[in-house]
């Protein structure tokens, strides 16, 4: 756990944040629990944690979903070398034909950072059951990551349609890393 | 044709007995389960097998120079075999999520409580001392450290013990949920701990079975053998210097290990010394001792999820029974089936590694107990 003492303007407060993951952090201001967590940074998922990040409130207690985190000056300022580095990743799978222009564009997406699906653990990708483009529902199993010789079917967080996929079965994912992209 | 003519060629019909036949029955129900149910088909299907060659009449493997008989001596009754298999494990298992998530030892320590529970209960029962120790060995739900204990304090009880844990081991999956379940609110099972990626680095992975090797082996001088062969061979596998002799160990060596020690243990089911009322005893106690270890393990969790202000998902102290690696795959499920996006694994994972771990301390610290008595 970091503590950080901020003072702005005459304002002087404590925050404490704490990892609870690689993109993933629990911080308390005021006695309030708020669960953050990092923006989608593609290519840089890899390093844990990136300086020009900023954390994008999930809502007070982890309630309810970001609001427009484009808006804030300073999200933005995170958001752009994502973006320009967005490039396919090497050993991206052919049937992501449709990414270089999806990745282009922004995905603000009203659901905030739910707009993909990062790698839970550590592990394999055996295989990939959905295609770009395909509607899916909350729920539906989108692959099935091999950790720990445990066979785990990764689910859609959310309704929605899948925009890029970044893996083929066989691909080693690390902790954090994002599987799929769903338009929002 | 004489008469005796006639009894020589029928004298195997005629050495037929009802116990043997029985044997004969439970060997291929254990073959059965094996190729059908896929329970702990390795080591269930040698020993069915074992029960049921050893069970024919007059049969030659298990006599003086018999084959069955041979196994037993070269590694059951010398604890050959199972400490070969612990090599294999230890270069089998993982300890890295483990050790980035130290606290999971408590955890390993509580899901061993069911074996002084068992222990108790089974001395409640008339079960001499050394038996009952073996007999809650059952509780520490991983075969090699039952068969090392039991053969060790007492080895007329080796075969039902060995029967049994490996029995219930392979039904961690039909036995743990309920209890789980039973034992946590559907909130508790829903408590997401998303994964902590903290690096291991080399240096930790190699210094750790040295470690816990001489910090074990000198508190525990009866568990040095197990500790010292698991941690050997996980020694072997983190140094990465020696994965020739880390996927022998993995591999062949505890295949063919296997193999010898399930036929061995097989062979020592023969009906008078197996169909008796304390084989039924020690399938129902073992069966006790392992939903002691899940409830007290499940129990320690919520303990942790109380200090840990309602962070910590109580259903990975299920996890701390051993049965590596089933006991956290089957936390896996269960929180899945709470929220899907909850992915436990790692650290029930911790809490299985540090079970096996803490199962070959029990068992040395009960040998401790019973050799000093």
């Amino acid at each position: 756990m970091r503590r950080y003492t901020i003072t702005v303007n005459d304002t002087t407060r404590v925050i404490d944040v704490e990892a609870v993951g690689a993109d993933v952090f629990r911080v308390q201001l005021d006695g309030r629990l708020i669960d953050v967590t990092l923006d989608d940074h593609r290519d840089l998922a890899h390093s844990a944690v990136t300086p020009a990040v900023t954390p994008r409130p999930l809502g007070a207690g982890g309630s309810a979903t970001a609001g427009p985190g484009a808006d804030r000056g300073a999200t933005a300022v995170g958001r752009e070398p994502a973006r320009a580095a967005a490039t396919p990743a090497p050993g991206e799978p052919p049937r992501a034909t449709g990414a270089p222009a999806a990745s282009g564009s922004p995905a603000p997406g009203g659901g905030g950072g739910r707009d993909k699906m990062t790698a839970p653990m550590p592990g394999v990708i055996l295989t990939v059951d959905v295609a770009v483009g395909a509607s899916v529902r909350r729920g539906d199993t989108l692959m099935v990551l091999e950790a720990m010789k445990m066979k785990n079917e990764l689910k859609a967080p959310k309704d929605g349609v899948v925009a890029e996929i970044y893996v083929t079965a066989g691909h080693q994912v690390k902790f954090g890393e994002t599987l799929v992209r769903f338009e929002s | 044709m004489s008469p005796d003519t006639l009894h020589y060629l029928l004298q195997g019909v005629q050495s037929i007995t009802w116990q043997s036949v029985v044997m004969i029955a439970i060997g291929l129900l254990l073959i059965w389960l094996a190729v059908t149910k896929e329970y702990e088909p390795l080591l269930l299907l040698p020993i069915g097998a074992g029960a049921v060659l050893a069970n024919l009449p007059l049969s030659p493997l298990v006599g003086e120079h018999g084959m069955l008989q041979t196994l037993y001596d070269m590694g059951v009754g010398n604890e050959l075999f199972p400490l070969l298999i612990f090599i294999g494990i230890g270069a089998m298992t993982d300890f890295g999520p483990l050790l980035e998530n130290p606290k999971m030892v408590l955890l390993g320590a509580a899901g061993q409580f069911g074996i002084f529970l068992t222990l108790m209960l089974a001395l409640l029962l008339g079960f001499t001392q050394p038996q009952a120790a073996s007999i809650g060995i059952i509780g520490a739900i991983d075969g090699p450290t039952s068969i090392y204990v039991s053969n060790q304090l007492a080895p007329e009880l080796l075969a039902p013990i060995t029967v049994a844990a490996y029995s219930y081991m392979s039904l961690v999956p039909i036995i743990m949920p309920p209890i789980m379940r039973a034992l946590t609110s559907a909130k508790e099972r829903a408590i997401v701990m998303p994964y902590t990626s903290r690096e291991i680095s080399q240096r930790t992975r190699i210094l750790f079975p040295v470690v816990v090797t001489l910090v074990v082996g000198t508190l525990v001088p009866f568990a040095t053998p197990l500790i010292g062969m698991l941690m050997l061979g996980n020694l072997m596998r983190e140094s990465k210097v020696v994965e020739r002799l880390t996927g022998a160990s993995s591999n062949e060596l505890a295949n063919v290990v296997t193999l010898f020690l399930g036929l061995a243990i097989g062979s020592t089911m023969v009906g008078p010394s197996f169909l008796n009322l304390s084989t039924g005893l020690i399938l129902v106690l073992g069966l006790i001792a392992f939903c002691l270890d899940t409830v007290m393990g499940v129990l320690f969790g919520k303990l942790m999820n109380v200090f840990s202000g309602g962070r910590f998902n109580p259903l990975i102290g299920a996890a701390g029974i051993s049965a590596f690696p089933m006991a956290a795959r089957v936390v896996q499920r269960e929180a899945q089936r709470e929220n899907f996006d909850n992915f436990l694994l790692m650290h029930a994972m911790g809490a299985n590694a540090a079970g096996q771990v803490a199962s070959v301390v029990a068992g040395g610290v009960l040998l401790a107990l019973m050799g000093a008595s």
